[in-house]
Formats: C-alpha cells, sequence, structure tokens
C-alpha cells in the first residue's frame, strides 16, 4: 500500500515538473520516424503503397498465362477421319496416314 | 508505355481474383459445359472432359473419367455378320478399350468413395464381355466379390450370373441369382433381363417373356448398357413373334480368331432373303468361353444366321466369307464364324507409284487355296479416296480373274478397258468421269487386295482385314502417263466437248481406238439429260471391235442396254452378232445375246444358246422358256440333272408344278393366261413394277395347283415376298 502511495506521488511530482515542457513539431516529426513499427502497420503500409505498372506488360503476360493454363486445348482439333468400304470391309482413313506411307 | 498506378492491395485483390477464376471457375465451366455437350456434340464434350482432366484444378475429376468412358462406351455397337451379308454402325479399336478400362480403373484406384464407383465397375465388366475377354471378366467378377460395398457386391452378381449364363450352367446361374438384391433401380431391370435370358435359354418362354416385362416395368435410364450390349428392350415384342422360328432342331457351331474361340457372342436368325435387322433383340445363343454355341430349338426352313461381335475383335483380322447364303434347317445343324489374320502381300506396299503401264501384285501361299483374285477399289473421286466406292476384281494381263500362281501382272489399259463401277447423279444428271475413261489414270490412287479361296469359293483368307486403317494398306499410285487432252475434259465432265473433239479425231483419224472407245462409252451412259443413244455407242463399239478385236465393249454395252432399247437397235444388234467372230464370242456375250434373243421373241433361239452356255447353274429363264413351249420332258431332264443348280428356286417344288400342267388341258383359259403371262416374263415386256403387279394379278385370279407351284417359284426367284 505504501508502495502505491508512494508511486502516484513521483508521478503527480512528475506532472507538475514536465507541464509546461513543449515539444516543437519537428521533434515530435523525429520521434515519430524512429520510433519501431508494429507488424500490422508494416502489412498496412505495404498494402497502400501505390506502385506503377506498365500495362501493356500486364495484360500481355496476363493473357499468355490465361491461354496457356486456361484456355481447352485441342478442342477443335478433332481428327478427320472417313471410313470407306472395301469389299465388305470396313477401312479407315486418317489425317496422319501419309505420315505412316513416308516412314 | 502507359504505365497506370495501382496500390499493392488491390493488386493482389485482382490476383486472387484471376487464381478462382483459373483454379475454381474455369474447371467448373469445363465439366458443366461437357455436360452440357454430352449428347449435341459428344466429339467436342470429349475433349473438354480431356481438358478438364489435366487441368490443375477441379474437384470432380472422377466423374470427367465416367462420363468420358460413358460417352466412347456409347458406341459399343455390335458388328453384325450375316451369311448373307454385313451390318455396322461404329468402329471401335483396342485403343478406345484401353482408354475405357484405364479410365474407370482409375475411378477404382483413385476414387474409393466417388459415387461412380459402382457404375465404374459395371463399364470395366461390360468391356470385357464386349471384347470377349472372358479371364478379365472373371477376375473382375471375383473382385466384386470381395468389397465391402453392397452395391458392387450385387453388379458382381449379376455378371457372374450371366458368365454361367452362357456357359450353358443355368441352374448355377440361378443359384448366384439368389445372393442378389432387389430394389436398386439401376441394378433391378438387370436382374430381370438375365432371369429373362435363363428362362429362354431353357425354353420356358412364358417364364422369359415375364421376365422381360418385369425389367420393362422397372426402366432404365436413356443410353443405358449390360453384359457388353444395348438393352434390348424389343426382345419381349421379338418373343412374341418365336412361334416363325421355334421348333425342334438346333442350331450349334462356333466363332473363333485363330482358331481361339470368343465368347460371349450373340448369334442371331432370321428368316432368309428377307434383308437383315440390326437390333440385339433376336438372339437365339450366346458363346461359351470356348466361343460355341448352342440354340433353342428352331423349326425347320431356310434361314440366314449371324453373329453380332464387339468390333475392336475384327480389327486385322479376316472374316472368312462362306460361298453361303443362307442355311435350310431340316435337322440339327451346324455353322461356324472364322476369323483369321490376314496373309500378307508381298508386293506393292502402301502407295507405290506405277510408272509404267504394267504393274505387279505379289503375295503370300495360303495352303490350301484353289485361286486367288486380286480386287482394287474404285472411287467416285480415286485422287482424294472420296464418294462411292466399289471394289471389283481386276482381270491380269491373260485376262483371268482366278489366278493360280502366287504373282500376277496387271495392264493398266487392260485394267481401264474393263467395265468397272459408275455412279449415276440424281435426275438423269450425269455419270462420273471414271466410268468412261477408267479408274486407273495419272494421281489416282488404287488399294489392292488379295482374296484366297478354295475350290467351292469359301474365302480362305485376304490381305484385307474386316476392320483396319487405311495406312498400310498395299495401294498403286498411278504415274505412268498423262492424261490427253479428251482425258482432260471428260475429267472436268466437259462432256459435250469431249464429245465434239472425239467427233473431231475420228474425221481425221478414222481408226482412233481412244476416240471410238470413250464415245461408245459417253453414249452408253446418260451423260447428260436424255443423252444416252444406245445405237451410237454400238456402232462405235462394233468399229472398235474391227480394229482391236476386242469385245469387251460390246459386251458392257448389252449388259447395260435395257430390253426395249435392244428391240429398238435390232438391226445394229444383229450387225454385232454377224460381226463377231465365233473364237471372240466369251460367255459373257453369249449370254447377252441369248438374252437378246428372248427381248425379241425368239424363245427357242435364246434358249439354245443360254443352255449351251451353262455350266452346272441353271437360268431359270431356260425353263420357263421350255415350260411356254409346252416342252416339259425337256423341263424335267434338265431339273432331274443332280449336278445342275438353280439357285434361289426349290427344284422339287419345280419338278411337282411341271408335272401337274403337263396334264393339263392346253386350251383352257387358265392356261393360255399363264401362257400368256409367261412370254411377258421371259421377253421382259415390262419394267421391274409393272412385272410385279402383273404377277400379283395372276397369281390372284389362278386356281391350278401346278401353275400356282410354279409361280410361287417365280416369286421366289424375283423375291417378290
Amino acid at each position: 500500500m505504501n508502495k502505491d502511495r508512494f508511486a502516484s506521488e513521483i508521478k503527480s511530482i512528475m506532472d507538475e515538473e514536465v507541464k509546461d515542457i513543449e515539444l516543437s513539431q519537428e521533434l515530435k516529426d523525429r520521434i515519430f520516424k524512429y520510433r519501431k513499427k508494429g507488424l500490422k502497420e508494416k502489412i498496412n503500409e505495404f498494402l497502400n503503397k501505390e506502385i506503377e505498372i506498365p500495362l501493356v506488360s500486364v495484360v500481355a503476360i496476363s493473357s499468355i498465362i490465361f491461354l496457356i493454363i486456361a484456355l481447352p486445348r485441342g478442342l477443335f482439333k478433332i481428327e478427320n477421319t472417313s471410313v470407306i468400304n472395301i469389299g465388305s470391309s470396313q477401312i479407315i482413313i486418317r489425317d496422319e496416314r501419309s505420315l505412316d506411307k513416308n516412314d | 508505355m502507359i504505365k497506370v498506378k495501382v496500390k499493392v492491395k488491390t493488386l493482389l485483390l485482382i490476383l486472387i481474383g484471376i487464381l478462382f477464376i483459373i483454379f475454381v471457375i474455369i474447371p467448373f465451366a469445363y465439366i458443366e459445359l461437357a455436360n452440357y455437350l454430352n449428347n449435341k456434340y459428344p466429339l467436342i464434350s470429349d475433349k473438354l472432359y480431356d481438358n478438364y482432366i489435366k487441368y490443375p484444378g477441379g474437384t470432380r475429376k472422377d466423374e470427367a473419367f465416367y462420363k468420358k468412358s460413358q460417352e466412347l462406351m456409347a458406341n459399343y455397337n455390335k458388328y453384325y455378320i450375316f451369311l448373307g451379308g454385313k451390318l455396322w454402325n461404329s468402329l471401335i479399336d483396342y485403343t478406345t478399350i484401353q482408354e475405357v478400362i484405364e479410365n474407370n480403373k482409375r475411378i477404382i484406384n483413385e476414387y474409393p468413395k466417388s459415387k461412380y464407383l459402382p457404375s465404374a465397375y459395371k463399364a470395366i465388366l461390360d468391356t470385357y464381355i464386349y471384347v470377349g475377354n472372358n479371364e478379365e471378366l472373371e477376375r473382375w467378377v471375383d473382385w466384386g466379390k470381395e468389397q465391402d460395398k453392397k452395391e458392387l457386391r450385387d453388379i458382381s452378381i449379376l455378371y457372374d450370373g450371366y458368365n454361367h449364363f452362357v456357359n450353358r450352367k443355368y441352374n448355377e446361374a440361378e443359384k448366384i441369382l439368389k445372393d442378389f438384391t432387389l430394389g436398386n433401380e439401376n441394378l433391378d431391370y438387370i436382374y430381370y433381363y438375365l432371369k429373362g435370358h435363363i428362362a429362354f435359354a431353357m425354353e420356358d418362354f412364358e417364364n422369359a417373356s415375364y421376365y422381360y416385362e418385369k425389367a420393362s416395368e422397372v426402366g432404365w435410364q436413356h443410353k443405358s448398357n449390360f453384359f457388353g450390349s444395348a438393352v434390348p428392350d424389343g426382345r419381349n415384342y421379338w418373343l412374341s413373334t418365336l412361334d416363325l422360328f421355334k421348333g425342334d432342331y438346333k442350331i450349334r457351331g462356333r466363332v473363333t480368331v485363330d482358331g481361339v474361340g470368343i465368347p460371349f457372342v450373340e448369334v442371331y436368325i432370321q428368316h432368309a432373303h428377307m434383308g437383315h435387322s440390326t437390333s440385339d433383340n433376336n438372339f437365339i445363343a450366346i458363346t461359351d468361353k470356348n466361343g460355341y454355341f448352342e440354340s433353342i430349338g428352331i423349326k425347320e426352313g431356310e434361314y440366314d444366321i449371324g453373329i453380332g461381335i464387339g468390333s475392336p475383335l475384327l480389327f486385322n483380322k479376316v472374316y472368312l466369307d462362306k460361298n453361303l447364303h443362307s442355311i435350310t434347317v431340316d435337322g440339327d445343324e451346324e455353322v461356324s464364324f472364322e476369323f483369321t489374320s490376314p496373309m500378307k502381300l508381298i508386293s506393292p506396299k502402301a502407295g507405290e507409284t506405277v510408272k509404267d503401264n504394267k504393274f505387279i501384285v505379289e503375295w503370300e501361299d495360303v495352303e490350301g487355296a484353289d485361286y486367288y483374285t486380286v480386287y482394287s477399289v474404285a472411287f467416285e473421286d480415286p485422287e482424294n479416296m472420296k464418294g462411292f466406292s466399289l471394289t471389283f476384281g481386276l482381270k491380269d494381263e491373260k485376262g483371268e480373274y482366278k489366278i493360280r500362281d502366287k504373282r500376277a501382272v496387271f495392264d493398266l489399259e487392260i485394267l481401264n478397258g474393263e467395265s468397272t463401277g459408275r455412279v449415276f447423279y440424281p435426275n438423269g444428271e450425269g455419270i462420273n468421269p471414271q466410268a468412261i475413261i477408267g479408274y486407273f489414270h495419272k494421281g489416282a490412287e488404287m488399294p489392292i487386295i488379295v482374296s484366297a479361296y478354295d475350290k467351292d469359293g469359301n474365302k480362305l483368307n485376304s490381305s484385307i482385314p474386316q476392320a483396319a486403317y487405311y495406312d498400310n494398306v498395299p495401294s498403286i499410285i498411278i504415274d505412268n502417263r498423262d492424261l490427253t487432252v479428251g482425258e482432260e475434259l471428260i475429267l472436268s465432265r466437259e462432256y459435250e466437248k469431249a464429245i465434239a473433239y472425239y467427233e473431231n479425231l475420228l474425221e481425221e483419224d478414222k481408226d482412233n481406238i481412244e476416240a471410238l472407245r470413250y464415245l461408245s462409252r459417253m453414249y452408253m451412259f446418260n451423260w447428260d439429260k436424255n443423252k444416252r443413244d444406245i445405237g451410237k455407242s454400238i456402232d462405235y463399239a462394233i468399229k472398235l471391235y474391227e480394229i482391236t478385236g476386242k469385245t469387251d465393249l460390246l459386251t458392257e454395252i448389252m449388259v447395260q442396254a435395257e430390253a426395249d432399247e435392244q428391240r429398238q437397235h435390232k438391226e445394229l444388234i444383229e450387225k454385232m452378232i454377224s460381226t463377231v467372230s465365233e473364237e471372240d464370242m466369251d460367255e459373257l456375250l453369249l449370254d447377252c445375246i441369248g438374252a437378246y434373243y428372248r427381248y425379241i421373241g425368239e424363245l427357242a433361239k435364246a434358249r439354245d444358246i443360254m443352255a449351251g452356255n451353262l455350266g452346272n447353274t441353271l437360268v431359270p429363264e431356260i425353263i420357263y422358256i421350255d415350260i411356254y413351249l409346252e416342252e416339259f420332258d425337256t423341263a424335267l431332264d434338265r431339273l432331274k440333272e443332280e449336278k445342275v443348280k438353280l439357285p434361289k428356286i426349290d427344284k422339287g417344288k419345280l419338278i411337282e408344278g411341271i408335272e401337274i400342267i403337263k396334264k393339263l388341258d392346253k386350251n383352257k383359259d387358265e392356261y393360255m393366261t399363264f401362257k400368256a403371262y409367261l412370254y411377258r416374263l421371259i421377253s421382259r415386256e415390262l419394267d421391274y413394277n409393272e412385272s410385279y403387279n402383273d404377277f400379283q394379278t395372276l397369281y390372284n385370279n389362278i386356281n391350278n395347283k401346278g401353275i400356282k407351284i410354279i409361280l410361287d417359284e417365280i416369286r421366289k426367284n424375283n423375291r417378290w415376298y
């Protein structure tokens, strides 16, 4: 209990001593500048940071990524085959036949 | 360069949005779009499923695997081979089968909690039945028995039951089915069908009908299939018509590929000469694990028998066609269907260029072969192998179709001089150019096929399988000479200009062989509306014969000319007959001349020519003429000769009819009417439809038993059912 009273006395003495002291704006700014920032503050600062990006490059890169990953492949590349009757047999003629022939 | 200022948090939001689209929205769109297009555009849907499966994202891969394989399985149609003909819908090769199996195996292995798991399991079993793989079927049936999931065990029971049913172990099949639990609408109809099949095989048709009806009551989803076949939803109706077939005689046989029996092949029966049905409803037997089958009891009669087999089995296998179009059941019968690996052609290879007028075809020996025939294929558009196609035998340089050696030499000029396939465009608007100049001209690719036959005309092997990819089919590409000006005109279908060109050519050189041949052919065919002129055609062909001594074109004209046209150009045909020397008269031309005499009413002359020109096969018209000329004993003698065959006609019945009318009063109205009808029939005074009506009118007004019997045989011969 005596300890608490002592602390409050010290505090009131300190308040009395410094009540007429005023910090200049410049000093305030310096203190702010050199104080240690919190993580949340850092993140907020980063998120609100404005960056400049080249529009054409971004659109081009996005489109390429989209084309590579997202667009369906071979959707309209349907193998062109036809079936012919040779006697009573059915023979399938397909596009890559000429490749085989050159083998 | 344009630059935009953007806050990092905005940029991050955009990136998250893009990733969400790429990994969530797009895969979702793929699979939903694939499902939506499934029925309308299966090929596009198939590609979308493929993309979805490979896509880095998506939580419905099992659905894509299953639905993709269902699309492939939608083509699990049977390839129907009857003695009298073949029918097919679509061809599936083993690559597709492998894909179906792999897709469904991945569902089983990678998605054990998938709702598609039972269907994937069933798809695997169906596929192994479709390709006749008994061992794999049994292995997977055993796998199903060990599973915790009840639906898997029920599927296993059904397919185990089916396997016992096809092996004719009907009681065991019934016993297995006792463990099946009804109550799953996806399986109950299969259970009832199988119960129906078992009852049918045991000839308990009443019960079979009951179970088929039950299956229909339960119903099934669109595009369902089971036991490697489409749902035989018309089977109960077919069963109601079974009295047409049902009897005491069994048809037994075997289906083999390279001597190995093929299981799960359905065997069908139809009345002979009645066309063919493509349904899976009417099987009378299914082959067991060794490829053997045994039908239900069949009644006496003439039938066409056929099989329904999965098309992958036909890839690179030759079906050994028998020289038989139907079977006559008058006791237990045996019929087998055999496939073998194709014989090899030594020459030519695929796409071999022919720079000379001649080319050689050489092949490996086939054991037991009596002769070989070399075929090629005529395409409407030979450069691109498109349009109609017709397979035809090639005469070698010695003029032989039946080749007894293992090699033959062919002359392009001879081949182009032959009559082959042709296509007449609708409304009489011309003919394909190759019908005039031949198919073996510069730039054309002609497949070459060799088939081996025994002495009875049964196929022993062939270089062309029942189904194959064209890639390695031997063929020749013609590059022997440039086309002439006239040929270029014909090929571009400028027939009028071609005719003017060749007629001018004849004025300069009256013996120009090319001009005579092409002019004759152009006038023979209706190269443009109403431009056919058989008279001019015969005239040019006679001149060509006088120069070359070849009768091919004359024969072709006689085959092409209608009876009316031949009567109209009697003088020219008589001139032709007197011009052609006896030694140049071949069998076909003599046949045509015999027909000509029929058309002009000189029946005795016609008969003598036809009868003198025959081997062991009798032409019915000869008998009709005998009857018309009232030379009944001559007709009877011909018919009683055992070695003489009369296709499509029952000789015994005809003899019975002739014996009756022999005793008939020849002045009776009924006989006179019949005789007048016979004349119209023999001399082909009427066209096909008029002739049919003429027959019907007469048939309905005739009472005499003998005449009726003869008319019945005439009906059979003309297929007027």
